[in-house]
């Protein structure tokens, strides 16, 4: 295995920190009022959707860490290329459903500003249709890639199934 | 003839097990993951476009003065400018209702409207009461309400924004 592969690994579940976990956990106190005020008349559970946001991406970044240390024709490195797959899924349908995942892209919110209600539905499913068949795609992608690197691990003279 | 047949088999059998052909499909599979990302990419962003932007001139902004017209029934008319100053073709639904109180509709009206991007459009709602009723309502103005529903459909009616504003207090 090279060595460059795993400091990729590496560099890679470090930026995935970065960018997913400790962004959103310093985040709060840089958000300016007229957002924070718009956040807290929409009855958003911001902190929910943050902390939604750093466990996908702790989970993100340990399987970009665990890979770079696997060799590419290992049942195991074909396992978490799938799961990194579902979890840009997840990740996905928790941002276009706000926080919720199970509405599949369906925004629901409510905001409150003086004495008018607005009760506000936001319906991207279809891009969560696009993702869906996007990592379905990646699946195999992965397998291929699989495949082809077990095939090139086997001894010489040996034919393939 | 056989030799001729054998050797594209054989070359084929080669490419095979020596992983070429896979190579291959994962090289064409993530160029067409890579193009399907980049067209739902632009996809979102320009009916994000679209959206915000037909929203944002539906409705009017600040302190608004209502013109009931009298008679029997007592007619109230509203205007709407909507521009859809996006790049996609954009279906625009309003429901404006007078509520005497909650679960009573004093009077409604809804009109849509397929607006092509980068035009303007005019709505034209009217309310109409009778004239006992309209007064009842105005007798208790704490009790009644406006309920505006605004639906904006783009992307071939693929997205949609649903906006339900309920104003309370007698305009």
């Amino acid at each position: 295995m090279s060595q460059s592969k795993r400091l990729g690994a590496v560099v890679g579940a470090l930026l995935t920190l970065i960018l997913f976990v400790v962004i959103p956990y310093t985040i709060t106190p840089y958000i300016p009022p007229y957002i924070s005020q718009l956040i807290a008349q929409s009855e958003l559970d911001l902190q929910g959707l943050l902390n939604q946001i750093m466990i996908i991406g702790v989970v993100s970044a340990a399987l970009t860490l665990v890979k770079g240390f696997l060799s590419e024709a290992s049942m195991v490195s074909l396992i978490v290329s799938v799961a990194q797959n579902v979890a840009s899924l997840v990740f996905t349908a928790m941002l276009l459903g706000i926080g919720d995942i199970g509405s599949l892209g369906v925004a629901y919110f409510t905001f409150k500003v003086d004495s008018t209600t607005s009760h506000v539905a936001m319906n991207l499913r279809v891009f969560i249709v696009v993702v869906m068949l996007i990592v379905g795609l990646r699946v195999v992608e992965a397998y291929l890639v699989w495949d082809e690197a077990r095939i090139k691990a086997m001894p010489p003279g040996r034919i393939p199934p | 003839m056989g030799t001729s047949c054998s050797i594209p088999l054989y070359l084929y059998k080669q490419a095979k097990y020596s992983g070429l052909t896979r190579v291959m499909k994962a090289k064409t599979l993530g160029a067409i993951i890579t193009m399907v990302q980049i067209v739902s990419f632009i996809a979102l962003v320009t009916s994000l476009h679209t959206l915000i932007s037909v929203l944002g001139t539906t409705l009017p902004t600040g302190r608004q003065v209502i013109r009931p017209q009298m008679g029997d029934p007592v007619v109230i008319p509203f205007t709407f400018h909507p521009r859809n100053g996006g790049l996609l073709e954009a279906t625009l639904t309003v429901t404006l209702s007078m509520m005497a109180d909650v679960d009573n509709v004093l009077a409604t009206d809804s009109v849509a409207v397929t607006i092509p991007a980068g035009r303007d459009t005019q709505l034209d709602l009217e309310l109409i009461i009778p004239l006992d009723q309209y007064q009842d309502a105005l007798n208790d103005p704490d009790l009644m309400s406006w309920e505006v529903e605004v639906n904006v459909v783009t992307l071939f009616n693929l997205i949609s924004y649903r906006n339900v504003m309920t104003i309370p207090g007698g305009a």
